[in-house]
């Protein structure tokens, strides 16, 4: 039974902060998450502290001079700027940003793309490199025959490329690793368990390819051979643009659904996603000797759980 | 106000063994649905139980229902036809529905920070599964936490509780039995500012 006790009342012993007492940091104990290293959990309407003293930064508002936390998660404080970062959230996209989004719609001159984002990007005619790699200012032809480009449903990786006034991202894929996506599986994962890498196309060593795109969508596909790769002699630019798989045999299948449900086992326990831990968790499984079907059952996904924070 | 049943005994107990000023027990589920939701909150008050799931910030499914500084709270209300006594189908349509979603779409609208997702559209579904007594918090108090769960900035939480008042002793948390026999208000409040939200 949750027993009814009246609100807790602000902390009237909470002195307003001057900001050479800041400096020294002389912080008391009520505010010791403002120490760098510290966390703090904090729930919308907490009064954090003075803004006086402090800046607010995302996950936080001002009422009457004081800075007061708008979403559940972690206090982070960096000199003077205090946000909070949300436990759970949409993915909040940054410029430089790798995602994978799936196509919602063809408009005049650009497609709208669907990335785990709070509103579609827009992937302009005019960010998107033509098939064969030719170099051109686009045409009116090139408008009529968008679709052959992109349809409805297609799956693709791209960066972020900048925002428009109102907040929607605009996306290019003029590198030739970007691009339509096949021969693969999407899996979806919280957006917060990617992190930033130096790298987010992943080769796994069984034959298995990976983008990690950080909106939280990522693609598991079949391996491309180093010298079908862009730029090398094998590399077929004019089927950027296809819509058709390659022949894909039983066992690279195998492996793109063993990756797909660690991943999801993964992502369920809340695991962040990296190359070395999914190469580990591969390994545990094929140890294992463990169907892909069954990984997802509840005790082996734990078994595989617990083996990988054992080593990491 | 005649029924058989005693609202309050001679001993200041109430038909369910709770004191006037008691709670019913609460529950809280706050774990992920499996539909993909962005937040989701189970709830019970007693024998009343909600669920609710959170979608958005996302991309409006119709342009009209866009505002191009700030985010659309779009609130569904379903009533599983398995959730009271008798068993009653009611459409999208039905005007208590209606009335329900309208209220909790006014108590949220002015509690989300709107205006940072700007042509973005906020989905609230709500689904009841079990009834009885204190329909609307049980909405309210499950909307908060769900939205709270799905990282969406909030002013404040919204607190919501039912009172009703038998002769002059004033009960709080009623069930449907009490509910029907007394002359009762919801009453949303916002703990750090102490401001009322919502007076039904």
């Amino acid at each position: 039974m949750i027993e009814f006790t009246s609100f807790r009342q602000k902390p009237e012993t909470l002195s307003v902060k001057h900001p050479e007492d800041v400096d020294m940091m002389d912080l008391d104990e009520d505010e010791d998450f403002l120490e760098i290293g510290s966390s703090k959990i904090t729930y919308p309407g907490e009064y954090l502290t003075s803004s006086q003293a402090f800046m607010r930064g995302h996950g936080t508002y001002v009422d009457n001079e004081e800075v007061i936390a708008s979403v559940a998660g972690t206090v982070e404080r960096v000199n003077k700027l205090v946000t909070v970062r949300a436990v759970r959230t949409r993915y909040n996209p940054e410029v430089g940003d790798l995602v994978v989004g799936r196509i919602t719609e063809v408009q005049p001159r650009r497609w709208k793309v669907d990335a785990n984002s709070r509103q579609d990007a827009a992937l302009m005619l005019a960010s998107v490199n033509l098939p064969g790699g030719v170099q051109r200012r686009k045409l009116e032809s090139d408008e009529l025959q968008m679709r052959t480009f992109f349809e409805e449903g297609d799956l693709l990786v791209a960066e972020v490329q900048a925002f428009f006034p109102d907040g929607t991202m605009s996306l290019h894929t003029r590198s030739l690793s970007y691009g339509k996506l096949r021969n693969g599986q999407l899996v979806t994962v919280p957006p917060i368990l990617v992190r930033r890498l130096k790298s987010h196309f992943i080769s796994l060593p069984c034959g298995v390819d990976l983008i990690l795109g950080l909106n939280g969508y990522v693609w598991v596909s079949k391996h491309v051979k180093e010298s079908e790769r862009e730029g090398e002699e094998g590399f077929d630019a004019e089927a950027v643009y296809s819509n058709q798989n390659d022949q894909i045999d039983d066992s690279t299948r195998t492996a793109i659904s063993r990756v797909t449900n660690i991943i999801t086992v993964l992502a369920s326990h809340s695991v962040p996603l990296s190359d070395t831990v999914l190469l580990e968790a591969y390994e545990w499984s094929i140890e294992q000797e463990t169907d892909v079907k069954n990984l997802l059952q509840d005790e082996i996904g734990e078994a595989l759980v617990t083996s990988i924070t054992a080593r990491g | 106000m005649s029924s058989r049943i005693e609202i309050l005994n001679a001993g200041g107990y109430r038909s369910d063994g709770r004191r006037q000023y008691e709670l019913r027990t609460i529950s809280i589920d706050l774990s992920p649905q499996g539909s993909g939701a962005d937040g989701s909150a189970t709830l019970s008050h007693g024998l009343t139980q909600v669920s609710v799931c959170v979608f958005g910030p996302r991309e409006a499914k119709m342009r009209s229902q866009t505002y191009h500084d700030r985010a659309n709270v779009n609130v569904e209300v379903g009533i599983a036809a398995f959730s009271s006594s008798e068993r009653r189908k009611r459409g999208r349509g039905d005007k208590r529905i209606l009335e329900l979603s309208q209220t909790i779409k006014a108590t949220f609208e002015p509690v989300i920070q709107t205006s940072l997702y700007p042509r973005s559209q906020i989905d609230i579904y709500i689904q009841v599964l079990q009834q009885d007594g204190g329909l609307l918090q049980a909405c309210i108090n499950a909307t908060t936490l769900a939205l709270i769960n799905a990282g969406i900035p909030l002013y404040d939480f919204v607190c919501a509780v039912t009172g009703g008042v038998h002769s002059t002793s004033p009960l709080l948390d009623l069930t449907l039995l009490e509910e029907n026999d007394l002359p009762n208000v919801t009453v949303g409040v916002m703990p750090r500012t102490g401001k009322g939200r919502l007076v039904k």
